[in-house]
């Protein structure tokens, strides 16, 4: 099942070290996603201490993104990983920047139920749409975790044409939001902010996605067009799941 | 400060970024310095080569990789018909230096050597001083002018990063010098006839790293002027001084192209297996 034989190295060291860090970037993925869900319902519901709570969880993703690139450069000096060794710790150090900074935008979410519970604001206006957003990208990083722990480049595929649809939500979002701006900014600007949080976090989940593609066929998919990625996605599942 | 800034500083000279990011070498774009067509070759009835066929570039580096037995030294070795010392070895097929079969009956084995000089694993400089060992190759073929050999001398152990080491003692023995300065006094030998093409074979495995890193760098330099094919059991080593790399298997040639592709992005899972240190 291993896609990567991972577990087929002479030096049965090797495959532990490369197997923890792999586990290790599926935890901290784990936890942006958690981070996520729980940060989006508290602005939902206006829970503060909710929100006060999911602030400070950041931190172990953070911690995770210090210990995962230690490991990762260990391998690099002592090992000099080649070929899909190499690009599985390349597209680590690429993925834990992405899911840290998914965190990040997390937290902004869990700091601004914290705020609004704090300043009696309650529940931000268009939550509807705010909720519907969520969910679409909470799904987004759902299929990215399963993308990555499944090695899977046609779900990861999938994932990167979300993307274009999450954009669109978000503009719509913000352009229903603009009548309110005039007689209640703070609150309108709140959805603004949330509402960019989330499109960023599908950004991120594409960019994870795309590091997928690349580990798995050895292309590198950045900034490329959808019909090259997808291409090079089927190229990376002919090659793994023959 | 600008001194240990400097290796940096050449580094990014050599346009590393443009040649491998931007645009990798290929092979096919390469001018062909030898062209191994259809090779088999056999130690009495076990055939040790099997149907290789690889043109390897001029003025290149090309490795040969793979497991002990696989066939890289003896595909080396027919490139300048050192196999020819082997009563049992009979071959198959060709191998063309620009454009001409160095196994046609008409050819001179004594003149292919010269353009095709040779560096073994161990350091085999000859019992004599520095100078002789240089001028050796020049004297043989009847140069007396003491003006032309020390020019030749002088230019040969520059051109293989000796001079600086050796200038004040050219005449002590050539044995006087440690492992890796006998190896570029060898490679300044090959080099002092003018060849077009340097086989080594592992040249640096007897080698620490400081002079292994010496004979690198100078491998660099050199394919400036000549062609050089390395085979080599140290896959990093292949992978830092190649421009090209081909895996063989059991006498097959498995993988042939540029080296950053055999390294990053192989497309046989063979070749994969070999360089990433898995059973395949």
């Amino acid at each position: 099942m291993d896609k990567l034989h991972l577990d087929q190295h002479i030096s049965r060291q090797y495959n532990e070290e490369l197997e923890q860090v792999r586990n290790a970037v599926l935890e901290m993925g784990q936890l942006a996603r958690d981070q996520l869900a729980g940060s989006l319902a508290a602005v939902l519901a206006g829970d503060g201490a909710r929100g006060r709570e999911l602030d400070a969880a950041d931190d172990r993703i953070d911690e995770l993104e210090r210990s995962i690139d230690d490991e990762a450069q260990g391998i690099l000096a002592r090992r000099q990983p080649a070929a899909t060794d190499l690009r599985l710790v390349i597209s680590v150090i690429k993925t834990i920047t992405d899911f840290e900074r998914m965190g990040d935008e997390a937290q902004k979410m869990a700091r601004m139920a914290v705020r609004r519970s704090e300043n009696g604001q309650g529940i931000p206006p268009q939550a509807e749409g705010l909720r519907e957003l969520g969910a679409r990208v909470q799904g987004m990083v759902d299929d990215t975790l399963t993308s990555l722990a499944a090695l899977d480049a046609q779900r990861a595929l999938a994932v990167c044409r979300l993307d274009a649809e999450i954009d669109a939500d978000y503009k719509a979002l913000i352009k229903a939001s603009l009548p309110s701006l005039a007689e209640n900014p703070a609150n309108a600007l709140d959805l603004v902010w949330a509402a960019r949080a989330l499109e960023r976090i599908g950004d991120h989940a594409c960019n994870i996605c795309e590091y997928l593609i690349y580990l798995l066929g050895g292309e590198d998919v950045r900034h490329a067009s959808l019909e090259d990625v997808a291409a090079a996605a089927r190229k990376a599942r002919d090659r793994h799941d023959t | 400060m600008t001194e240990r800034n400097e290796p940096i500083t050449r580094g990014m000279s050599r346009g590393a970024l443009p040649e491998s990011g931007g645009e990798r070498l290929k092979l096919s774009r390469q001018q062909p310095c030898i062209e191994v067509d259809k090779l088999n070759l056999f130690y009495g009835s076990a055939q040790a080569l099997k149907n290789i066929s690889l043109t390897i570039p001029e003025k290149r580096v090309t490795a040969f990789i793979g497991p002990s037995g696989c066939g890289k030294s003896t595909l080396l070795r027919c490139c300048n018909r050192m196999n020819d010392l082997i009563d049992t070895c009979r071959i198959e097929g060709e191998i063309r230096l620009d454009g001409q079969n160095i196994y046609a009956p008409a050819i001179d084995v004594a003149e292919l050597r010269r353009k095709v000089g040779m560096v073994f694993q161990k350091p085999n400089p000859f019992p004599k001083t520095i100078y002789e060992n240089v001028a050796y190759g020049l004297r043989i073929q009847g140069v007396k002018d003491r003006r032309v050999l020390d020019e030749v001398v002088e230019k040969s152990l520059r051109r293989a990063a000796l001079w600086d080491e050796v200038k004040d003692r050219l005449d002590a023995n050539a044995f006087s010098l440690s492992g890796g300065q006998q190896q570029r006094l060898v490679i300044a030998r090959a080099i002092a006839i003018e060849p077009e093409v340097i086989l080594l074979d592992e040249p640096a495995s007897a080698l620490d790293p400081i002079s292994t890193a010496k004979i690198e760098e100078l491998i660099f330099e050199l394919k400036e002027e000549f062609t050089i094919v390395i085979v080599t059991h140290n896959m990093q080593q292949a992978a830092r001084v190649s421009d090209f790399t081909a895996y063989l298997y059991l006498g097959e040639l498995v993988e042939y192209d540029d080296t950053v592709t055999i390294f990053t992005n192989p497309k046989q899972q063979a070749t994969e297996d070999y360089i990433t240190g898995r059973y395949g």
